[in-house]
């Protein structure tokens, strides 16, 4: 589901084992019409409901986790001002303070970069099939939606 | 009647004890039948919370679910 490095699609996604840096979705979304990018990193806290948080575990649906980012993208650029969206999400161990996403967003002009970002992060929790199992000190537990 | 690949994923695949099965339905009959057949293989599906997508897409309870067919059980998602 990887595609290849700035090939100038508007939408360009891909799931990685372990965590993801954000410096592949940075690199797709470049561009010399951008004025600005922006990209959004989740990361794992130390918090969780079981003590100190050691890792996640994150599962995912593969074909539909791409069809379903396929629309959410549709969806935003239908809404928002903006020239190129690339995610990638994690699969697998990621451990405490790692990034599990990165979200990248160009566009000509900054207004509408960041709730374009919020959207596509609400979207991702409320229906992209993706879950963690949060690893903790006292016992493990999966996650439940919008967590 | 038709066979159907049912995949079932994260806490929901736990508590089954399985992340897939294969169930009997008549064919083309709704997603509700696929759950109520479902829930006849695998008791813990009856108190889960889950939804159903279809080829990739969520479905609803009255959709019509064709031969050949890839059915999920997602339960509530957490990513990011």
């Amino acid at each position: 589901m990887e595609s290849a490095a700035n090939s100038g699609a508007r939408f360009q996604q891909r799931l990685v084992e372990g965590p993801v840096t954000g410096d592949w979705a940075l690199q797709q979304v470049a561009g010399e019409d951008a004025g600005c990018s922006l990209v959004f990193y989740g990361t794992v806290r130390k918090e969780g409901r079981l003590g100190k948080v050691l890792h996640l575990d994150y599962e995912a649906y593969p074909t539909m986790v791409q069809a379903e980012f396929q629309c959410i993208a549709e969806e935003t650029f239908e809404g928002f001002e903006i020239l190129r969206i690339a995610i990638e999400h994690s699969y697998g161990r990621v451990p405490l303070m790692g990034c599990s996403v990165a979200v990248a967003i160009a566009a000509a002009h900054r207004k509408q970069v960041f709730d374009a970002c919020a959207n596509i992060m609400d979207q991702l929790k409320s229906r992209v099939p993706l879950w963690k199992k949060e690893v903790c000190t006292d016992g493990s537990e999966w996650k439940g939606q919008g967590s | 009647m038709a066979q159907h690949r049912v995949l079932l994923f994260a806490g929901l695949a736990e508590s089954c004890g399985f992340t897939e099965v294969q169930i009997e339905v008549p064919s083309r009959c709704t997603i509700a039948a696929i759950r109520l057949a479902a829930a006849q293989v695998l008791p813990a599906l009856e108190n889960a919370t889950y939804r159903v997508s279809m080829n990739s897409r969520y479905v609803e309870e009255t959709d019509v679910v064709p031969d050949g067919a890839e059915i999920a059980f997602l339960p509530p998602v957490s990513g990011g």
